[in-house]
């Protein structure tokens, strides 16, 4: 999950990101902290959703994009359950 | 059918099998499976306990004709195995928050550039692993992949899916393989284009092996590809983890 690394530099020199971390690894988002988060129910190497589940996959990837425009502070995490559309922020 | 009761351990065959060792061998082991690994982090009792609940889930599953619940169940097996190991990890560093850079457009005049740990690359690219290695001989050798430093892989916008491969060792890549877009969303992101909800995909878009030398992708590495973001001149980066 060294994504959170890559979105602080990239942050750093003044371009927006948006980091999709699953719920077995918010530890690690929660430590590096990353301007934006989305932390998803799903298992490693499926963190947008199931494979051919593109209603899913967008859901996803929409909660995401809001975040580049909602978010007003770093860090911002939401938790997205995409199996019941339910969205919490968390921090 | 015959019901086998008297089938007693035969004491010149091999050791019998405990539940603990099954799910070590899962662990880029003799059985190899990313997809269930996460279970060598259970005690044995955490894990007679998940195989009992997995056993039930799938029958369910055959019987109910749906496998959300089953989905569910493995999804929560798998955090349950994981963040109790990320809390206690003996080496756990506090970052400083992150700079924060608000959007300077509407997102749907954004160019948005995709950025995956998850080792993806094109037929025409090298794998992160050694050409010696075949993939299997790579995701037994995981520790390697720590040495290994960071390396790049830009994909075009344009890459038609049947072109990109998946070579992480550390996650199961069967759902990758099935549809990319669980974790590289390249026509996710074209179908989003196309509908006006973003500007525009990045022309140029890129992937690495999440896996690889730490201390390297931070002081190196991610600066550099920062710079090379900017230099294309994207508006906003979207990050998928491997």
């Amino acid at each position: 999950m060294t994504v959170g690394h890559v979105a602080r530099a990239i942050e750093a020199i003044g371009i927006p990101t948006v980091c999709v971390y699953i719920e077995a690894f918010r530890p690690d988002a929660e430590l590096l902290k990353p301007a934006r988060t989305l932390v998803t129910p799903h298992l490693m190497g499926r963190p947008l959703g199931l494979p051919h589940r593109r209603e899913q996959q967008l859901a996803v990837i929409r909660a995401a994009l809001r975040l580049l425009e909602t978010a007003d502070h770093a860090p911002t995490m939401e938790t997205f359950d995409s199996w019941t559309h339910q969205m919490k922020r968390t921090s | 059918m015959v019901d086998h009761q008297a089938n007693a351990p035969d004491s010149s065959g091999p050791e019998p099998l405990s539940l603990k060792a099954f799910a070590a061998s899962l662990y880029h082991a003799e059985r190899a499976d990313n997809a269930f690994k996460f279970l060598k982090n259970f005690s044995e009792e955490d894990l007679a306990n998940f195989v009992q609940g997995l056993l039930r889930q799938v029958g369910d599953a055959i019987d109910d004709g749906s496998t959300e619940a089953l989905a569910r169940f493995v999804e929560q097996g798998q955090v349950a195995a994981y963040v109790p190991t990320q809390i206690t990890a003996p080496f756990r560093p506090d970052f400083p928050d992150a700079s924060f850079s608000p959007m300077r457009k509407p997102l749907r005049e954004a160019t948005v550039a995709l950025f995956s740990s998850g080792a993806i690359y094109r037929d025409d690219q090298d794998p992160y692993y050694p050409a010696e290695l075949t993939y299997e001989q790579a995701v037994r050798d995981v520790h390697k992949a720590t040495e290994r430093f960071p390396s790049l892989r830009v994909i075009p916008a344009e890459t038609p899916e049947e072109r990109l491969c998946v070579g992480h060792v550390a996650y199961d890549i069967r759902a990758a393989q099935k549809d990319i877009n669980v974790i590289f969303p390249l026509t996710r992101f074209r179908e989003l284009a196309q509908d006006e909800v973003i500007g525009a995909l990045a022309e140029r878009n890129y992937s690495y092996h999440g896996l690889t030398n730490i201390p390297r992708l931070m002081q190196e590495s991610a600066p550099q590809w920062a710079q090379m973001l900017k230099d294309d001149g994207v508006d906003a980066v979207f990050l998928i983890p491997g």
